[in-house]
């Protein structure tokens, strides 16, 4: 990993703050707004994407999708917080896995729950 | 001089042994230092050898034994622990090495247990960094290096639990602790040709262990035989105060009453596409055994599991949950000294994920695990090829390992809800490596799991193959 390319990462313009502040700002709202998309969706059950302690079980390659708005707004947030540590190849390699997290979620939001469905934890006081 | 046949030797040979006195206890660890020593490092599989507080601990024994003072069918017994068990008398690395000068001035509960029992802890074993939590896609992802299967070395061992699965198969250790959050314990059983119990969540306290995922993670058994994570896993099992998940399950082995329901044959599920475009000689090896199956059993193929996005779920927990364990070490940049590329990065994607969406996946998992009780209500139990290929070559990433295989697996799913499996050997593949059959059972049922592996054991002789190590 070069100094050089740290430094390209890291060199952040003001306009570019901006931008990445008011983008940080419009997430929060963007999983609300897709979770409500998905209301009528049917629960479906995906090939596994990931299983993250032990390797993943041959699974067919899915064909590569342009990155989403929210995606790439996501990559933005990661560039904030992390850009100044990772080369340009890293931050694009985060920005992928981002993408990947993004399109997850949407897995997540198409099974549908009901209000009393709680999480499957318990808070003792 | 001991001979293979004593370090190969089931708990149940060493142990009644060791209780005639017909073996030492203080030979038997030497013997097993020895390996360690010589074969550990080619194989990847170890990072610390103990020999002190070991030959420490066997002396004990050996008093012990001699006075007649037998503490149960572990006493005497060498074993290892993945290193990621706390121990007060070594470091403990995570198999990071931004942890490798970590230590602990206490044991784990599991750790306490074993030597409770009489066992001697000779070695921690390797493990993929972190338990593999940063997304790695190589096998070189480890303090130590890549774990090698026994069988081929220029084949990987398997994780997270590289070392335990290669020490074991090896003969390095008599038995080992390994640890799954999603995979961890199946995979490298299957990839060393060992027996690997994956307990039902919150059967055995991880208090002491690395966490990663506190809502996935489980402590197990990996042995030589079915029989022998049976015995591992009566010690280690039960309530802990100081896990406040683990629950006042004891599990007794051998079992105090038969465990099969007398008046009809067990219900076997086959899951659907999980060997049809698996390897041939996995495919092959699986059709194998479910003749043996059917031959006592009520094999039903094609078994859908319940229809929910289980790698969705499963992958998001473990991002949260490891990005909040780990987030001191991701913000600080430390994870810069990880092993492999993509262990240095994946932490700040997991960083990223909504709150909303941890929250979701942990409110799927409640109708998830009453599905999966309702098709336990139907089956037993659920089988399928451990792994749909043999152990990967070293020198491929994971993605490129095998191309052209694709199978469903229930290891994700069965994490997601908790509930036990255990993989025993069933054949060899490609390059003379081992494959493996995955039995998985409801919540609670490791004593029928055992009862069938055994089973499957005796009329069968995979797990006595041994590695050709020389």
């Amino acid at each position: 990993m070069s100094k050089q390319s740290r430094a390209r990462v890291s060199t952040v313009d003001p306009a570019r703050r901006r931008f990445t502040k008011a983008v940080a700002s419009a997430i929060a709202a963007a999983p609300l707004v897709a979770a409500g998309i998905a209301d009528g969706a049917h629960a479906q059950t995906p090939p596994a994407t990931k299983e993250p302690a032990a390797p993943p079980n041959p699974q067919p390659t899915p064909t590569p999708q342009p990155p989403s708005p929210v995606a790439e707004a996501y990559g933005e947030v990661a560039r904030a917080r992390f850009g100044e540590r990772l080369t340009a190849d890293e931050l694009t390699r985060v920005r992928r896995s981002v993408a990947g997290k993004v399109a997850r979620g949407d897995a997540l939001r198409n099974a549908k729950l009901q209000n009393g469905d709680e999480p499957d934890f318990i808070f003792n006081a | 001089m001991l001979t293979d046949d004593i370090f190969f030797a089931s708990i149940a040979e060493l142990g009644a042994q060791l209780r005639a006195r017909k073996l030492s206890p203080v030979e038997l660890t030497e013997g097993y230092l020895a390996r360690l020593e010589k074969f550990g490092p080619r194989l990847g599989a170890v990072v610390t050898v103990m020999r002190e507080s070991a030959l420490r601990e066997a002396r004990t024994a050996e008093r012990e034994l001699k006075q007649g003072r037998a503490r149960g069918p572990l006493h005497g017994i060498p074993f290892g622990v993945k290193d990621l068990l706390a121990t007060h008398d070594a470091p403990t690395t995570w198999g990071a090495t931004p942890y490798k000068d970590q230590r602990f001035d206490y044991d784990a509960t599991v750790v306490k247990r074993l030597r409770d029992a009489g066992a001697i802890l000779v070695a921690k074993l390797a493990m993929v960094e972190l338990a593999g939590g940063m997304g790695y896609s190589h096998a070189e992802a480890s303090l130590t290096g890549a774990g090698r299967t026994p069988w081929n070395t220029d084949y990987w061992s398997g994780g997270s639990s590289s070392g335990p699965g290669a020490a074991v198969a090896a003969a390095l250790v008599a038995f080992a602790i390994g640890s799954e959050t999603s995979g961890s314990i199946i995979t490298p059983a299957a990839f060393c040709g060992v027996s690997g119990l994956r307990p039902t969540y919150g059967r055995v306290s991880r208090h002491g262990a690395m966490a990663l995922a506190w809502t996935l993670d489980k402590l197990g058994p990996m042995c030589r035989s079915a029989a022998d994570c049976g015995y591992v896993l009566a010690a280690i099992a039960g309530y802990d105060a100081l896990d406040p998940t683990s629950h006042n399950r004891p599990f007794r082995y051998p079992p105090p009453v038969p465990v099969r329901p007398p008046r009809r044959k067990l219900r076997v599920a086959v899951l659907k596409d999980s060997f049809e475009k698996a390897q041939k000689e996995v495919r092959d090896n699986f059709l194998a055994s479910l003749e043996w199956l059917k031959q006592t059993t009520q094999v039903t193929m094609d078994v859908k599991l319940p229809d929910f996005p289980y790698g969705a779920v499963v992958g998001t927990i473990v991002d949260a949950e490891g990005a909040s364990a780990f987030r001191d070490l991701i913000e600080s940049g430390r994870v810069k000294d990880l092993a492999v590329p993509e262990d240095r990065i994946g932490g700040y994607a997991m960083m990223l994920v909504p709150a909303v969406d941890y929250i979701h996946a942990m409110r799927l998992r409640a109708p998830m695990r009453r599905a999966w009780a309702d098709m336990f209500k139907q089956y037993d139990l659920l089988v399928a090829p451990s792994r749909a290929t043999v152990a990967n070559p070293l020198n491929k990433s994971f993605g490129e390992a095998w191309p052209g295989v694709s199978a469903a697996s229930p290891i994700g799913a069965a994490n997601a809800v908790g509930v036990p499996a255990i993989s025993v050997p069933n054949g060899f593949g490609v390059e003379g490596l081992p494959t493996g059959l995955q039995l998985v059972g409801p919540a609670w049922s490791e004593d029928l799991l055992v009862d069938v592996a055994v089973r499957y054991q005796q009329a069968t002789d995979w797990h006595k193959r041994r590695p050709p190590l020389a």
